[in-house]
């Protein structure tokens, strides 16, 4: 009787730690993607304020402030040719000390990865084959180009007044 | 048909298919333009809502407060003694009473003498959007929105599609870019637009505290080296985003034009800062330094039409002192302006035509408010037929001197005649009037004569 009970108790010491069916786990993780498409698909123009807070961004690497911000849209309203204020506005930015952009030697050196980054900066997406051609034989053949002259052209662009 | 028959008429319709192609192609071409009256327009709106007791009558407060004061505070444009007890319009010299020392008459000859007095007037809208849409439109304007462009072709798309005007030949100047200010460059009629909109600033602003903020820092690129590769990339960018007509904000300038804006807009701060800037002697108010910043774009554009907007005599709504302070210093600003114009501008002395006019008037009676003086304020509104009593005046080549056109009791000239007479100043009257838009008793002030 009392070796009965030690086997009763063994058995069930042995259930507690027999073999159980395995819980399927799912697992998650980060995995590096690039959603960047090629496709053009702006079609709403940014206001005053998204035009000038993203171009800030853009150039300087660090948000406007609320004060600049104001001053700024009230200088477009008061011109009325939109593109000449925008640019005139840009060229202001590329005057200002806080002007955060890659050096010409970047560009020059890095001309594919360049001509990437810039469309992923100002225009969200990738360049086209034949967008990367000719910014790549453009900038190739003409050796004055300055990044500050590609972003100019960029930053006062149609696509980058939409979203 | 035969053979003979078949060949001639190809060859009639050969020949015609080109031409009327052409013709429909280039309507603008084949549209006949009249004799110009003169090359050069300035078209000052004597706007914020003028009444016809302090301007025309001369009753000064003799029409307002019921005191036996009249005189006449609008030197330069009229004939007439100033008041001679309670001045309080002019400028505080030290240890002096509020206002109590005119601003002297800057032109040898009033204006009224120099030109034609239309002196009696009527508006087709109470209010300062409505009435501002149509001197500019020659529109009664009665459903315009406000917040929103004309819905009438302006005299600006007037002219640059039927005259073939440059962006840079047509400007407006606002004094401000409230009240929808910056929406009356050009109308968003689907026929006109924003293609053929003159240009804008609001000087104040552009050129004010915040400009220099924002824009007097800009580079200037060198033209070739510069900013040829710069638009090069950007044309190649543009096309491929590829957006329709009228997508796109602010009116059209070719390249050359949005360089020489820049241009002017470096060299306007540069002035500026070395104290060039020409402004009125009493610039104690944005209308003065409005007009003294459109004495900029006059001297650097010589812009074929100049509209210049004014508006403070508006603070009528609550200050009847200021008002009338501000009526002596419109007149004092619209004297500087047509002085600078003949004195300084020797493309445009002589050869440029002047008209000035408010929107609207205001009311009869005052509402509630006193102000310093115990003065009462005025109001405008559409009830009050006060409110509706206006003038013009014009000066130049071709406009007849020393006459004065309507009475109290004959009023002649509406506030929609100014289009049909800046377009009859550049030979396009019929055109613009067969487009259909104007007011049907619209007429050029010239056909009023």
């Amino acid at each position: 009787m009392h070796n009965f009970k030690y086997l009763l108790f063994i058995i069930a010491i042995a259930f507690l730690f027999s073999c159980t069916k395995e819980k399927q786990k799912n697992q998650y993780g980060v995995v590096s993607k690039n959603i960047y498409s090629t496709e053009i698909s702006k079609t709403k123009l940014k206001t005053e304020a998204q035009y000038l807070s993203i171009l800030n961004t853009d150039l300087t690497q660090k948000p406007i402030s609320p004060f600049k911000l104001n001053r700024s849209i009230r200088v477009l309203e008061s011109f009325g040719d939109r593109e000449t204020a925008n640019e005139i506005i840009i060229s202001n930015l590329m005057n200002d000390p806080a002007l955060d952009i890659p050096s010409n030697t970047y560009m020059r050196q890095n001309l594919d990865q360049f001509i990437q980054e810039t469309y992923n900066k100002f225009f969200i997406r990738n360049p086209s084959e034949a967008e990367k051609e000719y910014f790549r034989n453009f900038i190739e053949s003409n050796p004055k180009v300055t990044v500050e002259m590609v972003y100019t052209s960029f930053a006062s662009s149609q696509e980058y007044m939409f979203y | 048909m035969n053979r003979k028959k078949f060949i001639k008429q190809s060859a009639i319709l050969g020949a015609g298919l080109p031409l009327s192609a052409y013709m429909l192609g280039a309507n603008s071409l084949l549209e006949r333009r009249g004799d110009e009256k003169a090359p050069y327009v300035v078209f000052v709106m004597f706007a914020g809502g003028v009444r016809q007791q302090e301007a025309i009558e001369k009753k000064y407060l003799a029409g307002s407060q019921g005191l036996n004061i009249e005189g006449n505070i609008m030197f330069n444009m009229l004939e007439g003694q100033a008041p001679d007890q309670k001045i309080v319009f002019g400028t505080t010299p030290a240890f002096s009473p509020e206002g109590s020392a005119p601003i002297p008459k800057l032109l040898g000859q009033t204006l009224q003498k120099q030109g034609t007095l239309f002196s009696e007037m009527r508006a087709v809208n109470a209010g300062h959007y409505g009435g501002l849409n149509s001197l500019l439109t020659g529109t009664s304007a009665a459903s315009q929105g406000l917040k929103v462009r004309p819905s009438a072709p302006t005299i600006f798309e007037y002219l640059r599609k039927h005259a073939g005007f440059k962006a840079t030949d047509t400007w407006f100047i606002g004094n401000t870019i409230a009240n929808s200010t910056p929406l009356l460059n050009c109308s968003d009629h689907p026929a006109y637009g924003l293609d053929y909109g003159a240009n804008f600033f609001a000087p104040m602003i552009t050129f004010g505290t915040d400009g220099i903020d924002v824009l007097s820092n800009a580079k200037v690129y060198h033209p070739q080296e510069e900013l040829t590769p710069i638009y090069q990339m950007k044309y190649f960018l543009d096309q491929t985003f590829k957006i329709k007509t009228g997508e796109m904000p602010g009116i059209r300038n070719t390249p050359e034009e949005k360089n020489q804006i820049k241009e002017f807009v470096r060299n306007v701060f540069q002035r500026k800062d070395a104290g060039l800037v020409s402004f009125p002697p009493v610039s104690s108010n944005g209308d003065a330094l409005t007009v003294g910043y459109a004495t900029e774009v006059l001297r650097a554009f010589k812009p074929k039409l100049l509209v210049v907007n004014m508006s403070t005599v508006d603070s009528c709504h609550s200050n009847y002192t200021s008002y009338l302070q501000n009526l002596h210093r419109a007149d004092h600003a619209l004297g500087f302006l047509w002085n600078y114009i003949q004195t300084r501008i020797p493309e445009m002395a002589n050869n440029t035509i002047l008209i000035a006019a408010p929107e609207c008037g205001r009311n009869t009676n005052p509402n509630p408010i006193e102000d310093q003086n115990l003065w009462k304020a005025f109001d405008h509104s559409g009830a009050d037929p006060n409110a509706y009593r206006i003038w013009s005046m014009m000066a130049g080549p071709n406009v007849p001197q020393n006459l004065i056109v309507g009475s109290e009791n004959n009023p002649i000239g509406r506030a929609t005649d100014f289009v049909p007479t800046i377009a009859d100043i550049f030979g396009i009257k019929d055109i613009v009037q067969q487009q259909g838009y104007l007011d049907p008793a619209a007429r050029s002030l010239f056909d009023r004569l």
